[in-house]
């Protein structure tokens, strides 16, 4: 493809993650450091997958198998950094400056380690295919599905808003001991990835991801505290609020705005 | 670009692809499932002389254009009047490879670039009826003997009659777009498959997009001119890749007997027998000049090596001596020949002379010269029993030298009636030489020569100087090296038969029959035209054997970090042909110094390792022109030309998709974007709604 599809399927794919970093991350040095160091994790469970996956030889034809172990690595690494902010606490409450949202407010730092993961994850998965978009090719000629780069973009975007969901519900499923929340995270992210085996049956594929998103995006949304009520009172605005809690309010935009 | 993935990449490639997981299985590189790179060494490129620059180039990042595979002439109208999705890249057969097609390809504006595909089952004798050739009519005329000759009846000689007929000047023009050859059936195959499955126009009606595409890159550093390039060259190339180089290679020669300086040679004793070993096209990679260059050097090899059996005899009764010569670059304005002839006056041939160098070799000056006996095409007789001799009109007034060229001409008539098989017929004396690598000394000094050719007026090669002067053009049949069938080899083992009885009586002035020995000049032939890997080149060519491939001989002159294999090769074969054995080991078998009148050269493939002493060896080729300080380059004194510098040449296929296209979806990512932007921004400022972090005032 050329260049303007490259910018093209770039944006699709990473356009709403780039909102979400411009948005919400990028504004607070802690969230930033926090979403580069869960990036960081999944760099090392993508590590230890690769590791695992040249040590057996004898079963790298085989891709179901590294699927699995790749989601396996990636749901025990959330782990291992869900393990790690848990010890940091401490630290991160004298490092954030007074203000503690990021510490009360547990489902930030879920939201931005799955951020973290999502778009690390987006990156190594569309890069490949991205950076070989630029020439003035597209590809078909040798039998390929013509609309590969758009169903890979799409693919790319649902895994990183996946990450970002699932990260939310795994935090809070380890916070609750809610183990069937946990099971359904882990569950989730085999399912998703298992069914991109089919591919390139997109008609399939693409579908059951975005099925899969929306749920995780629903369940998380519930799990953050929303609700349809919320999402009425936020469309009805918020000069009601701000008559019942202006200060609190007050609070809360100046942190987000900053 | 032209990344390689290794293994261990690849399989981090893989991993990647699997823990995004939804990539195409095997972890190939999506590229190669975009792009298929089909055969792009065989690019026309530029040269250049001191006036003009000549060839294609591509632009920096390649040519690009919408394939359209040229069937037959209407196809050609079709692209111009109605193809709308210019510009185009035309692929055609040679049929269509003309300077008119080429001439309309340009001004049509449509078209970025060519490529000429050669199908396997492409018969030039029965489609190109018009023959084919990229040299011009009069080739190398302006450098030549006669260009300023005051006898007009010279001068525009070839112009009224002229010797290639079938020159089409298309090796001397510049193209403004590239021009690739393609003749690996895999590439043509996968250029018309993908022309009909995506862009072969359904009822005359073009079809939609994706369409298949070619990309060609063969972009070139020089332009303009030798003197402007060669002067940008002296302020100091910016990259490691020249502008342009002067073409060079080496003149390969040998004498029958060594030339020791301390003793003098006497005047008139070094009969010289020369052909021409270079041939060239518009394309790379590709020069097999079988009929241009091929069978005089099969025919000097072979006679040479006949003769060399009767060293003996010849050191034992004459004082004179034999000079086998191939020259190099005569293609491109006598380079090999005007630069012998340009040493010899200079004093330097082949060297200048050395302090402290025992056995120095003697040098040779212009009043040596003897007789001139030169081959040119000589493989396509229209009757195989005969062959035409040339003579120049202009020295041949001087009586003297008249006397002189008539006794050539006896004898060689003597010597085809010893062998009687092949006839010499001598051209009418008012005609001047055809072109030849005598001419370069006929300009300098007065001697009595012969040329000889397998035509009377004009070429009997329909092919001259083209990629199709092969061994089909010349018809020989020879399967292998030792096929006995084949009676091209006879007809140029005749002729090297009759060549070294000439030259046996020349030296000695008695008669006797020398043959030629056919199983070796087939095994030559085999050698050059079809395979050079042969048994031969094994035996002889040591280290250089191995970089060349099972193909014929490419015999462009190429520059001086060109490839030199052939010439190499071709030296190693000539010490073999004209050397003694001698018993030396390995260690031993090699030279004090180049200066000295015998070389030795190891064969460790010959029975086990064999040491040759000969008086063979190579003396550069190039063209005075760039040794001369404030040569004029617009004088036509020397060749002048240049090659330009180029970093690769490459041909990839693949699927272009439509604007349209495009656009959707650059719009979609710009959607997706500010969709995001607007989401995340409604949930942001109003996270404590949304996420009911107020909830307990607002439920109340």
């Amino acid at each position: 493809m050329t260049v303007a599809e490259f910018f093209g399927c770039g944006l699709i794919a990473f356009g709403p993650s780039l909102a979400m970093f411009g948005l919400t991350i990028a504004t607070d040095p802690i969230r930033t450091i926090m979403l580069v160091a869960s990036a960081f994790f999944w760099l090392l469970a993508l590590l230890f997958s690769s590791i695992l996956y040249t040590a057996v030889v004898q079963l790298q034809d085989y891709l179901a198998f590294g699927v699995v172990f790749s989601v396996l690595f990636q749901e025990l690494f959330r782990f291992l950094w869900f393990l790690l902010i848990q010890k940091a606490e401490g630290g991160l409450k004298k490092v954030s400056d007074g203000n503690m949202q990021i510490v009360e407010n547990k489902h930030i730092l879920a939201y931005v380690s799955g951020l973290g993961f999502g778009m690390i994850s987006g990156a190594f998965s569309l890069v490949n295919v991205l950076a070989d978009m630029t020439g003035p090719g597209t590809i078909g000629m040798k039998g390929d599905p013509k609309n590969f780069f758009i169903a890979s973009a799409v693919t790319s975007l649902a895994f990183i808003l996946l990450h970002v969901f699932w990260g939310i519900l795994f935090f809070n499923a380890l916070h609750r001991r809610a183990y069937l929340q946990l099971a359904y995270v882990i569950l989730c992210h085999m399912l998703a990835s298992c069914i991109t085996l089919m591919n390139p049956i997109y008609s399939v594929t693409i579908p059951t991801i975005w099925i899969l998103t929306i749920l995780s995006g629903v369940l998380a949304f519930i799990v953050a505290g929303g609700s349809h009520r919320t999402i009425q009172s936020a469309f009805r605005g918020r000069p009601q609020v701000l008559q019942v809690n202006a200060d609190a309010t007050g609070n809360f935009t100046q942190v987000g705005g900053m | 670009m032209a990344s390689k993935v290794t293994g261990r990449q690849a399989t981090l490639l893989r991993v990647l692809v699997l823990s995004g997981t939804f990539f195409l299985a095997a972890g190939e590189r999506v590229k190669n499932k975009i792009y298929d790179e089909i055969q792009g060494d065989m690019a026309c490129f530029k040269r250049f002389n001191g006036t003009h620059e000549i060839g294609c180039t591509s632009k920096f990042f390649g040519n690009t254009g919408v394939l359209h595979v040229i069937e037959e002439k209407a196809d050609f109208d079709w692209v111009y009047e109605h193809g709308p999705h210019q510009p185009y890249v035309l692929a055609f057969t040679p049929l269509f490879l003309t300077e008119a097609v080429l001439e309309r390809a340009t001004d049509s504006g449509k078209v970025s670039g060519v490529v000429v595909v050669v199908p396997e089952d492409f018969d030039p004798e029965t489609q190109l009826l018009d023959g084919f050739s990229g040299e011009t009519e009069c080739p190398d005329a302006y450098l030549g003997l006669y260009n300023a000759s005051s006898n007009p009846d010279y001068a525009g000689y070839c112009r009224k009659k002229p010797w290639n007929p079938n020159g089409t000047s298309m090796l001397y023009t510049s193209w403004e777009f590239p021009i690739f050859l393609i003749t690996n059936q895999t590439s043509v195959n996968n250029i018309q498959n993908c022309f009909e499955k995506f862009n072969k126009p359904v009822n005359g009606m073009p079809r939609d997009w994706p369409l298949c595409s070619l990309e060609l890159k063969s972009n070139m550093y020089g332009t303009t001119n030798s003197e402007v390039c060669m002067r940008r060259a002296s302020i100091g190339p910016l990259s490691t890749d020249n502008f342009c180089d002067p073409l060079y290679d080496y003149n390969i020669w040998g004498t029958l007997k060594p030339m020791n300086m301390s003793e003098e040679i006497p005047e008139k004793s070094v009969i010289i027998v020369a052909a021409r070993m270079d041939a060239a096209t518009m394309f790379d990679n590709i020069s097999p000049g079988a009929n241009s260059a091929v069978s005089g050097i099969i025919t000097l090899m072979s006679a040479a090596a006949a003769i060399f059996k009767h060293k003996e005899e010849i050191i034992n009764v004459s004082n004179k001596n034999i000079l086998f010569i191939l020259f190099q670059g005569e293609t491109w304005g006598y380079i090999g020949s005007s630069r012998v002839v340009w040493d010899m006056e200079q004093g330097q041939f082949p060297y200048k002379v050395k302090d402290d160098v025992k056995d120095q070799i003697a040098q040779i000056n212009l009043t040596h010269i003897d007789y001139f006996i030169e081959l040119e095409q000589v493989g396509q007789p229209e009757d195989i029993n005969k062959l035409y001799i040339h003579t120049d009109p202009i020295s041949n007034a001087n009586p003297e030298l008249k006397n002189e060229t008539d006794n050539l001409l006896n004898i060689l008539d003597e010597a085809s009636n010893l062998v009687n098989e092949t006839k010499f017929v001598r051209v009418r004396k008012d005609v001047p030489l055809p072109p030849s690598s005598i001419q370069s000394f006929l300009k300098h000094v007065n001697i009595s020569g012969v040329v000889i050719t397998d035509h009377e007026g004009e070429f009997k090669n329909p092919y001259y100087e083209s990629f199709l002067d092969n061994y089909r053009n010349v018809k020989y049949e020879a399967d292998n090296e030792t096929s006995d069938a084949d009676l091209y080899h006879k007809h140029i083992n005749n002729v090297a038969s009759v060549l070294a009885t000439a030259i046996y009586k020349l030296a000695t002035n008695t008669h006797k029959k020398i043959t030629a020995d056919p199983e070796l000049t087939n095994e030559l032939l085999f050698c050059y035209m079809k395979n050079m890997t042969c048994n031969l080149v094994q035996e002889y060519g040591g280290e250089m054997a191995k970089h060349l491939e099972p193909k014929p001989a490419k015999l462009y002159v190429s520059v001086e970090s060109g490839e030199r294999y052939r010439s190499y090769v071709t030296m190693y074969l000539m010490a073999g042909l004209l050397g003694d054995e001698v018993e030396r080991n390995q260690s031993d078998c090699k030279i004090e110094s180049i200066y000295n009148m015998n070389h030795f050269y190891y064969f460790s493939h010959l029975h086990n390792g064999t040491c040759v002493q000969t008086t063979v060896r190579m003396t550069e080729a190039m063209s005075p022109a760039f040794l001369i300080d404030d040569y004029d380059w617009k004088s036509g004194e020397y060749s002048t030309w240049t090659e330009s510098g180029w970093k690769l040449t490459k041909v990839m296929i693949f699927l272009r998709p439509s604007v349209l296209e495009e656009v959707a979806v650059v719009c979609g990512g710009v959607v997706s974007l500010v969709l995001s932007v607007i989401v995340v921004h409604f949930m942001n400022s109003r996270a404590d709604l949304l996420f009911g972090l107020s909830t307990p005032p607002a439920a109340c």
